[in-house]
């Protein structure tokens, strides 16, 4: 069950951040750079109670909010690509952390804010992760990059 | 050839006659005479300066009125003018050096806790006027806070921290009644305090997990700027009340591990407006100033009588 939609949308009137600290992550082309969608990749955090999905297949995604565990040091996500021909194959991205407890203020409240020590991952389709920011706060900001490799359609030639 | 001697002589006696008439033609008229002698007096007979400069030569009569200023009294009607070219001065202190100190508490915190608020105490303050205009002032107080929003995930706690304030009000009417008056002032505002975060709730719906901990105790250190408009007016014998209206402004704090403040003693909530209700006792410190100067006439009070200067009366004697 889709849940991002619930999770960005955790604002007051009086906060203009989130009322947690949720990284921001973001898809891109390893091959251009530049920022892509994607609606055959399937989100899913490991371990999540139910194997409940955060990103459904069929859902045009670019960017994401990956929550991590408040209670653990360590959080995984898999992405699963069912695009024809793909099925099967998928990336493990895991986080190691810590989590700093902070007050944020009286509209936006207390939460936990994480520092990122470690990111690991598959390379199945994934190039590479870039965390642009090791500091997750509750600011509304693309701080993790994804970078996975992408199909080029080769020119059409006149013959 | 007699008659061309005739003619000759004839043309030589009209050139003579020519000439003689010339010169007198050039004969310029007597400067000195009855007309000249008035005109200058006729053309400036309506220039209002110049008619009360005479005026107050012939008047003779002048005393200094209380605000400072030479008054010129028509010794025939009676009329009494100031120096125009005087008038533009600073008007004088109506109220001496040392006026008055005053003793104020500001119960604003303490009525608003009584509608449910959860922050504030209350604060004393001090503030000595100076010729009912100047008044520098000092504020003491203490500040706590100890609340739980509603729908939010913490318990905010402050214990009793104690704050200052120093500057200044400037009396808009401060040469009218003492009783009521209208300032503006500013302060700076220092408090030293410490702050703490209990029983923080962070739920995860998604992996369906909850954390419950504490922020620990940090102390810091806040100070701000106010810029103040109030009222003040008296309500019986020394005692007065007094509302302000406070715009604020932080100018520093120091940084915290875990997050900012939400409350500062003094400053309350991070709202840059705020107000204060204050019962206000003052004590009079005529007692404190030198006696009034005795050429200084006060004429309001029915014994004034003006005095001429002695020059004056030289001149007003001739």
């Amino acid at each position: 069950m889709p849940l991002a939609a619930g999770l960005a949308s955790c604002n007051t009137d009086g906060c203009l951040d989130n009322q947690n600290a949720l990284p921001k992550a973001g898809l891109f082309s390893s091959s251009t750079g530049k920022a892509i969608t994607l609606n055959n990749i399937e989100i899913s955090g490991v371990g999540a109670p139910g194997d409940s999905i955060l990103v459904t297949a069929g859902t045009t995604v670019g960017e994401v909010y990956l929550p991590m565990r408040s209670t653990k040091h360590s959080t995984s996500w898999r992405f699963c690509y069912t695009q024809q021909g793909l099925e099967g194959i998928e990336d493990i991205v895991t986080f190691d952390y810590d989590s700093e407890p902070y007050f944020a203020s009286a509209d936006c409240g207390a939460m936990y804010n994480y520092r990122i020590r470690r990111c690991t991952t598959t390379y199945n389709l994934i190039d590479s992760v870039v965390v642009a920011d090791s500091l997750i706060t509750n600011v509304d900001l693309l701080r993790i990059k994804i970078y996975i490799r992408t199909a080029t359609t080769p020119p059409e030639t006149d013959e | 050839m007699n008659k061309a001697k005739v003619i000759i002589a004839t043309v030589l006696a009209m050139l003579v006659l020519v000439s003689a008439s010339g010169r007198e033609k050039r004969r310029i008229s007597p400067v000195e005479t009855q007309a000249t002698q008035t005109q200058a007096i006729n053309e400036t007979a309506n220039d209002t300066s110049r008619i009360n400069a005479k005026r107050r030569a012939a008047a003779g009569m002048t005393f200094v009125n209380d605000n400072g200023f030479t008054v010129y009294v028509d010794t025939i009607t009676g009329d009494e003018w100031i120096d125009s070219t005087v008038i533009s001065r600073v008007p004088k202190m109506e109220y001496p050096l040392f006026h008055a100190l005053s003793v104020g508490v500001n119960v604003w915190d303490p009525m608003m806790r009584a509608f449910g608020q959860h922050h504030g105490i209350a604060d004393a303050w001090v503030e000595l006027s100076l010729h009912n205009r100047y008044k520098p002032i000092f504020e003491i107080g203490l500040g706590t806070a100890k609340d739980k929003p509603s729908g939010m995930n913490f318990t905010y706690r402050s214990p009793l921290g104690v704050f200052f304030k120093i500057g200044a009000n400037y009396n808009l009417f401060f040469n009218s009644n003492p009783d009521y008056s209208l300032f503006a002032g500013v302060r700076y505002g220092f408090a030293p305090f410490s702050f703490a975060v209990d029983d923080v709730t962070v739920n995860s719906s998604y992996w369906g997990e909850t954390a419950t901990f504490n922020i620990p105790s940090q102390r810091v250190t806040a100070g701000w700027f106010e810029f103040n408009l109030g009222l003040r007016v008296k309500l019986w014998g020394p005692i007065s009340a007094g509302w302000t209206f406070r715009y604020k402004q932080i100018l520093h704090e120091s940084k915290a591990p875990y997050g900012k403040p939400w409350y500062i003693p003094g400053y309350g909530t991070r709202m840059a407006v705020g107000g204060s209700f204050s019962i206000i006792y003052t004590i009079p410190l005529n007692h404190l100033n030198k006696p009034k100067d005795e050429d200084v006439v006060n004429i309001d009070d029915g014994t004034a009588v003006p005095t001429p200067l002695p020059q004056q009366q030289i001149s007003s004697d001739q």
